[in-house]
């Protein structure tokens, strides 16, 4: 049994669908990258995982945790897997820590909360965690507040935090987007570390295709709310099938490509599934479009090594491959 | 920490300063004075009480002769109440404004911070939108229209609670005017708190807590109050203003003898001394609270406490 | 702004009732009393001293203890309080603005002074200086709106200079500026005209804090003297015969309530729409 299970995951809003047809399955331990450009869903997908959209939102489909339907649980009980079985890492790391707090208890109470730990065992275990994320001097941070850390030093704080219950997940929402290249990096590689040392299941979501190469080992690319193309990182990101991910590929910018030479960009700009809901939603951008894409959705077709695409083109135009 | 907190007292001086010049001036300069009585005194005897009183000085002088009273402590004697001083008077009905004052105060802080955290829970529901329009209601209903309409209502037409007056030690008389004095504070603190919490619950840092799997109890009463009531402690300053002000009516509604009645009744006899007392005493509670604002808000914002 | 009015009243719909509820109010306050074959001060020796309402009689709110029709007087005082709303708003308008421009308009030394000095005169318990000046300098009726003028113009000078200094950087300022145009013409020409939205807003959020300084004052008997009356005096008289007379407290405190109601309730309603447009 696989540790996540999402099949057929759709979000709809009162002005639309933002996620249609998400599925994919996360071994124990193991690493998926979500890609996609910001407005693909990528979030959405997350925070459906963890219960935490707004109540407008309606979210069908079958998401399955260590074997139950998350879906079919009742608040409560998913309350209780939010934080102690599945945690969540955000984006920017100088808001997602209450700034009123200090850190201390906002680590604390995650042990008394879910733990019923007294305050001083709590603040052992957070001691430790702290020096697990390699924080120096974390008796005396401690008592201070997250103004008084850098954006890097924050985002291992929020990683701590998640971390402190031993979750069998963690969803990092574009864990290293507001930091600096550095500290970037710094970030990634203790992310690494702690997916081997505790044994973590990793939910890596991301723009930067970078990124993921460097941490994941299945790799999920999303458009407009729509899997693109699924597969191992080698597979997909090496020979890419999709015309979306090889524009993906294309655009990122590269040390060794000549001085001068423009980066190529995917023409037109991001649509969200609502706006194409006839057709794939990638045509109006995809340089290899015809009529067929504009007119009927593509079905999900797997190749070789396990992965898999929605693409006509790919697929070698089924069915009266007209132009 | 503390010598900024010193900092603010002392700039709070001035201020006060200010306001007993202003004062003291404005009423000097304002025709009649504290005895052109119904019946008119032969003027030897006015004369001799004019120099008793040190009326007779130079306006300049006077002003000095008061501030160095008040350096002693000494707020000077009562015109209208012959053979007392301004700082007996005071003390005698300080009592009675400031239990009303706090009362109405912490009712309003408890009552309308509740509502404003209940009604923030559910925007646009119905509870919300009723609270919020009985708050509007509440903003738009002045404190000497709150009063005598409980009166009419508990004491009049329900004969639960007495129309007004006070004795000593008996706190039910102070139910009504606390009530008529909080009702506008309660009011204009659930809106401001409600739009405040409004805004902290979209914070980033709410969706964290959240998803640390807290209770919603802990994320809403300890994650997004603590900041959600910043705005509302610096409209304590504000607040105090208005429940002084609310209170000269009220003790005035009610008949309690606190110093507010002091105030009205003493600049229309010209007694001097008895409303820069009076004003003495408002002024540096404003001050007083402001400053006890500050220092809340330096506890409660991390980010100004090394500031 | 102003083609902002109609839109905002259609989505509204509480907004719109306070509008219609004010335009109603305004009516009655302005024809009611020809309604009525009463004058605000005239007794009726024909009716009962302290007559209870009736709405098939002549007098609709009752009459007090002096005989006098309570309805005309209602709408006598509503006429004064609106009146010395709409004055005192004025002034505090007038100076306020005038302040704010200038202040946010030439910037600098100038502008830090000024607003220290606002800092300063915030920090005072300005209605006890205005009940002195009530008190001390007779009743006069003009000053009653001046006084209250004089408190209320602070908010309106802080919000006209923050949106003055926000404006000085745009655009049609600069180049006018770049045009050769003097300041005081930049001021009038360029920077009034695109107050006006937040200045109406500012104002309209007045009115009611002045109708309530000044029937504030007027029950303290120090504002609007007999035999002219405005709803604080009235709600004073009232309560003093409540036991004996109730209409004659619950009709004017009443309108007055209401009034307050939809004044703040428009008010919100305007703020919450140029919130909206600025983001």
């Amino acid at each position: 049994m696989a540790l996540l299970e999402v099949e057929d995951l759709s979000i709809d809003y009162p002005r639309g669908r933002v996620v249609d047809g998400l599925s994919f399955t996360l071994e124990a331990g193991g690493c998926l990258g979500l890609v996609g450009e910001s407005g693909s869903g990528k979030s959405q997908s997350a925070l459906a995982l963890l219960g935490l959209l707004p109540e407008q939102a309606r979210v069908q489909g079958s998401l399955r945790f260590q074997g139950q339907d998350l879906l079919a649980l009742p608040e409560a009980s998913r309350r209780r897997l939010r934080g102690s079985a599945i945690g969540m890492v955000f984006q920017d790391p100088m808001s997602s820590l209450n700034p009123y707090l200090r850190i201390g208890s906002q680590l604390t109470e995650m042990l008394v909360v879910h733990r019923g730990l007294g305050q001083g065992s709590a603040e052992a275990e957070a001691l430790r965690m702290l020096e697990a994320v390699r924080i120096g001097d974390a008796r005396r941070r401690l008592r201070q507040c997250p103004h008084e850390f850098s954006g890097g030093m924050r985002q291992r704080v929020m990683i701590a935090m998640m971390l402190l219950l031993k979750p069998a997940l963690l969803i990092a929402d574009e864990p290293t987007t507001a930091l600096d290249v550095t500290v970037q990096a710094e970030v990634l590689r203790l992310l690494a570390d702690l997916r081997r040392e505790f044994g973590l299941a990793l939910l890596m979501i991301s723009h930067d295709l970078g990124v993921i190469a460097e941490v994941a080992d299945q790799v999920l690319v999303l458009y407009g709310g729509r899997m693109m193309e699924r597969g191992p990182v080698p597979q997909v990101l090496g020979q890419a099938r999709h015309p979306y991910t090889r524009g993906l590929i294309a655009c990122r910018p590269r040390l060794d490509s000549p001085l001068g030479r423009p980066l190529s960009a995917i023409p037109g700009s991001v649509v969200s599934a609502r706006d194409a809901r006839t057709g794939c939603v990638f045509a109006p951008r995809c340089e290899l479009a015809r009529a067929l894409c504009q007119r009927q959705r593509p079905v999900w077709t797997s190749v070789d090594g396990g992965a898999g695409l929605a693409c006509h083109a790919a697929a070698g135009w089924p069915e009266n491959g007209d132009g | 920490m503390s010598r900024y907190a010193l900092l603010r007292l002392l700039t709070a001086l001035p201020t006060l300063l200010l306001l007993v010049t202003l004062s003291f001036f404005l009423m000097r300069l304002a025709p009649g004075g504290p005895f052109d009585g119904e019946r008119s005194l032969p003027p030897e005897i006015e004369a001799s009480l004019r120099a008793e009183y040190h009326l007779d000085e130079p306006l300049p002088q006077q002003y000095l002769r008061y501030l160095g009273g008040l350096l002693r402590g000494d707020l000077g004697p009562s015109f209208q109440y012959q053979g007392f001083r301004v700082r007996e008077l005071i003390a005698a009905g300080l009592p009675v404004s400031l239990s009303l004052g706090l009362l109405a105060m912490a009712l309003a802080l408890l009552l309308g911070g509740a509502t404003g955290v209940v009604a923030s829970l559910r925007p646009g529901s119905v509870l919300d939108r009723g609270l919020m329009s009985l708050a509007m209601l509440g903003i738009s209903v002045p404190s000497y229209v709150v009063g005598p309409l409980l009166v009419l209502l508990f004491a009049v037409l329900l004969r639960w609670l007495p129309a007004g007056g006070w004795e000593p030690g008996r706190w039910s008389d102070l139910l009504l005017p606390v009530l008529a004095l909080a009702l506008p504070q309660i009011a204009a603190i659930a809106r401001l708190l409600r739009g405040s919490m409004l805004e902290v619950l979209r914070q980033p840092y709410i969706r964290t807590a959240r998803a640390k799997g807290l209770p919603e109890s802990r994320v809403v009463l300890v994650h997004a109050l603590k900041p959600a009531l910043l705005p509302v402690l610096s409209y304590l300053g504000p607040a105090t203003a208005g429940l002084i002000t609310g209170s000269v009516v009220v003790e005035q509604v009610f008949g309690l003898p606190g110093i507010g009645r002091y105030f009205v009744q003493g600049a229309l006899n010209r007694d001097y001394t008895l409303v820069l007392g009076v004003v003495l005493v408002y002024g540096a509670m404003i001050v007083l609270f402001n400053f006890l604002v500050d220092l809340l808000y330096g506890l409660l914002d991390p980010r100004l406490r090394r500031a | 702004m102003a083609e902002g009015l109609w839109p905002l009243l259609r989505r509204d719909r509480g907004a719109l009732l306070a509008a219609a509820l004010l335009s109603l109010l305004l009516l009655l306050i302005l024809l009611g009393p020809l309604l009525s074959p009463y004058a605000v001060d005239s007794i009726d020796f024909d009716a009962d001293w302290a007559q209870p309402p009736q709405w098939a009689g002549r007098h609709w709110f009752g009459t007090d203890g002096l005989g006098r029709d309570v309805f005309v007087r209602s709408l006598e005082g509503g006429r004064v309080s609106l009146l010395v709303g709409i004055a005192a708003t004025a002034v505090s308008l007038l100076i306020g603005v005038a302040y704010g421009a200038i202040a946010g308009y030439f910037g600098g030394r100038l502008d830090e002074l000024m607003m220290r000095a606002v800092d300063i005169l915030y920090a005072l318990p300005f209605l006890f200086l205005v009940i002195l000046l009530m008190v001390l300098f007779g009743r006069e009726f003009w000053l009653v709106f001046v006084a209250i003028g004089a408190i209320n113009w602070l908010d309106m000078a802080r919000i006209v200079r923050g949106e003055t200094l926000a404006l000085k950087q745009r655009e049609f300022v600069l180049a006018a500026r770049a045009s050769g145009l003097g300041d005081f013409a930049i001021l009038w020409g360029q920077i009034l005209p695109n107050l006006l939205g937040t200045v109406a807003v500012v104002a309209t959020l007045t009115v009611p804090q002045v109708i309530l300084t000044e029937s504030f004052l007027s029950f303290l008997g120090l504002g609007v003297q007999e035999p002219a009356t405005s709803w604080g005096a009235l709600v004073n008289d009232g309560a003093r015969e409540m036991e004996r007379t109730p209409w004659t407290l619950l009709f004017p405190a009443g309108l007055l309530a209401l009034t307050l109601l939809c004044l703040n309730r428009l008010g919100d309603a305007l703020s919450d729409a140029l919130e909206r447009g600025a983001d």
